[in-house]
């Protein structure tokens, strides 16, 4: 078990306790995604010279603020123990932990901009057709992939992102 | 004395004469004084003046001969010595040939082995700057190229807009479903 899925799995007891995962899941997925999209706010949340409460009220300002109790005593957890840097690997575990739960594989998608409800749909049902088990999927707003879309499933991935075809012909350049 | 005889007779003085020839007795005694005189000498002197003759002159032959000899020798010596000269001079010569043929191969050898090094060394800096050239190309190749893609990256995001974004989305679903 990685340290990642190990903070998972404590943030899925506590959510499971107050019977929140699904929120849990979602605001902490979302807190992650405001967090790597903002190298100035994880270099702050990771300065240990100033303490856990300062640091945290740098969060107030968006979901963080309006969080269920659970959400936010994890992201205390990982601000204390000096771990908000894996908040993106353990929202994933976490995500698949909650899918596996419900007999379900979780897709993760990158994606440049928001998809529709309605490309979400038809995404999760090609991809349960593509691995033929269900799927649910964990929606990530990620500037990196450029444009399309980066699938992973456990160990699968299905990049159809404009960043693989840069990389592709960077590599066909260098080589 | 004849010259005083005559003078005597022309002047027929007889005291003269008899002053100037010795009388018989003084002529015999003289006689045989001289007689005795030459029979010791012949009895006792002129044998051991002939013996001493005889040992001066053998001695002097026996130098003679010495001296003879040593010219002879020297002669051979001098004989040998100049047939030795002339051999050393051979020698000299022989091995003054050799030194100059020895020193003219050894300085073909230097002068062929400077030539394939210089050679050498002028191939392996060809071939070095071949490479580092070519090295270069790549490297300028693989930075040219590695900048056009990421400025075509930025381009790309940057022209992106929502409905190519949309666009991109849906092909990939389409691609997926195409596949299934």
């Amino acid at each position: 078990m990685s340290t990642a899925q190990a903070y998972a799995t404590a943030v899925r007891a506590v959510a499971e306790a107050e019977d929140a995962l699904d929120a849990v899941g979602t605001e902490l997925g979302a807190i992650a995604q405001a967090v790597a999209s903002d190298a100035e706010l994880q270099r702050a949340l990771s300065d240990r010279q100033l303490p856990v409460e300062r640091r945290l009220r740098l969060l107030d300002g968006g979901v963080f603020a309006t969080a269920h109790p659970a959400t936010r005593a994890a992201v205390a957890m990982l601000v204390g123990a000096e771990r908000i840097g894996l908040v993106d690997e353990v929202a994933t575990a976490l995500a698949e932990q909650a899918a596996a739960e419900r007999d379900r594989s979780l897709a993760e998608v990158r994606v440049a901009t928001p998809l529709t409800e309605a490309q979400a749909a038809e995404l999760r049902t090609a991809l349960e057709r593509k691995v033929g088990t269900p799927l649910e999927l964990r929606v990530v707003v990620d500037p990196s992939v450029v444009g399309g879309v980066r699938a992973r499933i456990g160990d699968t991935v299905i990049d159809g992102s404009v960043a693989r075809r840069i990389a592709q012909l960077r590599t066909r350049i260098g080589s | 004395m004849g010259i005083l005889l005559a003078a005597a007779e022309s002047s027929g003085d007889q005291t003269v004469r008899d002053l100037l020839l010795p009388v018989d007795a003084e002529l015999i005694w003289g006689l045989f004084a001289f007689t005795v005189l030459f029979l010791v000498m012949r009895r006792l002197v002129f044998p051991r003046m002939n013996t001493m003759l005889e040992e001066r002159r053998a001695a002097i032959e026996g130098k003679m001969e010495e001296a003879e000899r040593v010219r002879v020798e020297m002669e051979d010596a001098k004989r040998r010595f100049e047939s030795s000269l002339g051999d050393a001079r051979g020698e000299a010569s022989r091995i003054l040939d050799e030194a100059r043929t020895a020193a003219e191969s050894q300085r073909r050898e230097i002068v062929a082995n400077a030539e394939s090094e210089a050679k050498r060394i002028v191939e392996r800096a060809t071939a070095d700057a071949e490479a580092e050239r070519a090295r270069l190309l790549d490297e300028l190749r693989g930075q040219v190229g590695a900048l056009a893609v990421d400025l075509a990256g930025r381009i790309v995001e940057r022209e992106l807009d929502a409905a190519t974004h949309q666009g991109l989305v849906d092909d990939y679903i389409a691609r997926l479903a195409a596949r299934n």
